[in-house]
């Protein structure tokens, strides 16, 4: 998913699907962590940063 | 789609088809066991088997949450959704995982409030809104999941959330690959990792596998091209005479895991002594519970639960599944009175498990391999 912002409070960013679909993600994990990269996800948390979208 | 696009060039599957076929020795039969439901789905979605050579088979393994969940447990938690009072909340899957007298959607039109969730994250936003009910979240998956599980529970402890607990059915990867390979009853030469529980904890927790059972591991991707390398990069450890735990899905999986979510695991959970398997029994320190910092969100403390063991239906043949003893078209009871819409086992159940997988998609396959002959 891609991380659009951080506006759900501490530790949650909205995130976008390819489908456009948006959820609250906890990005704990993969901290620190910037609007426009890409996260894997899991049961609503980030596991992984894989990196700036195209 | 990057990441998804390229892994899926028919194309490249075709090349890669080409170097297995020029890598196994044509002598030899080849047994590999991809571990996780993710893979087995692709599989047979893609109709990745019909491009390995005949003398490669693919066995599924027991890396599907949702089948290896046992009756009992199933139980327990249509009994706390029962309770007055409770909204009782899961994954979709389990909803139509069958108990000994029914299943979490029969409890609901029962009269029970039951919920599908897309995380615990949700269950708790339910118990914020609604601080009058107990909320209870029935908690499944393998490390790939038990992360998301504690840090809400981190989340609920700091907000002093006192209607919110988990009924914790968490598992993990390694004591059934331990069970597996300590089996009389298969001979596996190798297997396809799992890739979404790699990224928690890392390669190193396989490199038992080679080290002491003398098995290649690779850890794979999802895609079509991922699964198909890897079982490349398997057969030609198995021609090199290597043995070694390999990393083909880099892209997402570090070799030492998430230490973050390690931790959070780690401050939340214990292991239990031994946890009850669907089909694979009893497996020692296999299963995680609360910590005792956190036993006050525990549901299992918090309610009354049968706590029984239930044995499995006598037709279904899950646990045979589970452990690739047999494949899903030779349990008695697959396609007829066993269905995705009427399943018996867990294995038909979730997207991932093998006979869901095989009865939406492989056994078309099947059936044109039949008539050729």
């Amino acid at each position: 998913m891609r991380v659009l912002g951080f506006a759900g409070g501490a530790g949650l960013a909205d995130c976008a699907g390819e489908d456009g679909e948006t959820l609250a993600v906890d990005t704990t994990l993969v901290e620190p962590v910037a609007a426009g990269e890409r996260v894997l996800v899991h049961a609503g948390v980030a596991l992984v940063k894989l990196g700036a979208a195209p | 789609m990057r990441f998804v696009d390229e892994f899926r060039d028919a194309e490249l599957g075709r090349v890669v088809a080409g170097e297995l076929l020029a890598t196994v020795d044509p002598a030899r039969h080849y047994k590999l066991m991809e571990v996780c439901g993710g893979h087995t789905h692709a599989i047979y979605k893609y109709g990745i088997d019909d491009l390995l050579p005949d003398n490669v088979e693919l066995v599924h393994g027991p890396g599907c949450p949702v089948c290896v969940i046992p009756m009992g447990r199933v139980d327990d938690g249509i009994a706390i959704a029962h309770e007055p009072g409770v909204i009782f909340t899961c994954f979709g899957d389990m909803l139509r995982v069958p108990g000994s007298h029914g299943t979490l959607l029969d409890a609901k039109a029962q009269g029970a409030d039951v919920r599908m969730v897309y995380s615990p994250l949700d269950a708790l936003r339910i118990a914020r809104e609604q601080p009058d009910r107990q909320v209870v979240f029935f908690a499944i998956g393998f490390e790939t999941t038990a992360p998301s599980t504690a840090l809400t529970l981190m989340r609920a402890k700091a907000e002093g959330i006192d209607n919110f607990s988990v009924v914790c059915n968490h598992v993990t990867i390694v004591p059934p690959l331990r069970a597996l390979l300590e089996s009389p009853d298969l001979r596996l030469d190798g297997f396809i990792g799992p890739g979404h529980v790699s990224t928690v904890v890392g390669a190193r927790p396989f490199q038992f596998i080679p080290e002491r059972y003398g098995k290649p591991v690779v850890i794979s991707g999802f895609e079509p091209l991922d699964v198909l390398q890897s079982a490349l990069m398997l057969l030609r450890q198995l021609r090199d005479g290597r043995c070694e735990v390999e990393n083909q899905y880099a892209r997402v999986v570090p070799y030492d895991g998430n230490a973050a979510a390690l931790r959070v695991m780690g401050e939340v959970f214990v292991l239990r002594p031994h946890f009850e398997w669907r089909g694979l029994g009893f497996i020692s320190q296999s299963g995680l519970r609360l910590s005792d910092a956190y036993a006050d969100f525990d549901a299992e403390l918090r309610f009354a639960t049968p706590g029984v063991r239930v044995a499995d239906p006598k037709a279904c043949q899950c646990g045979e599944v589970l452990k690739g003893v047999i494949k899903p078209w030779e349990c008695k009871v697959f396609g007829t009175a066993c269905t995705p819409e009427r399943p018996i086992g867990t294995c038909m159940v979730s997207s991932e498990g093998a006979c869901a997988a095989y009865y939406n998609f492989g056994r078309f396959a099947r059936r044109r391999e039949r008539e050729a002959v």
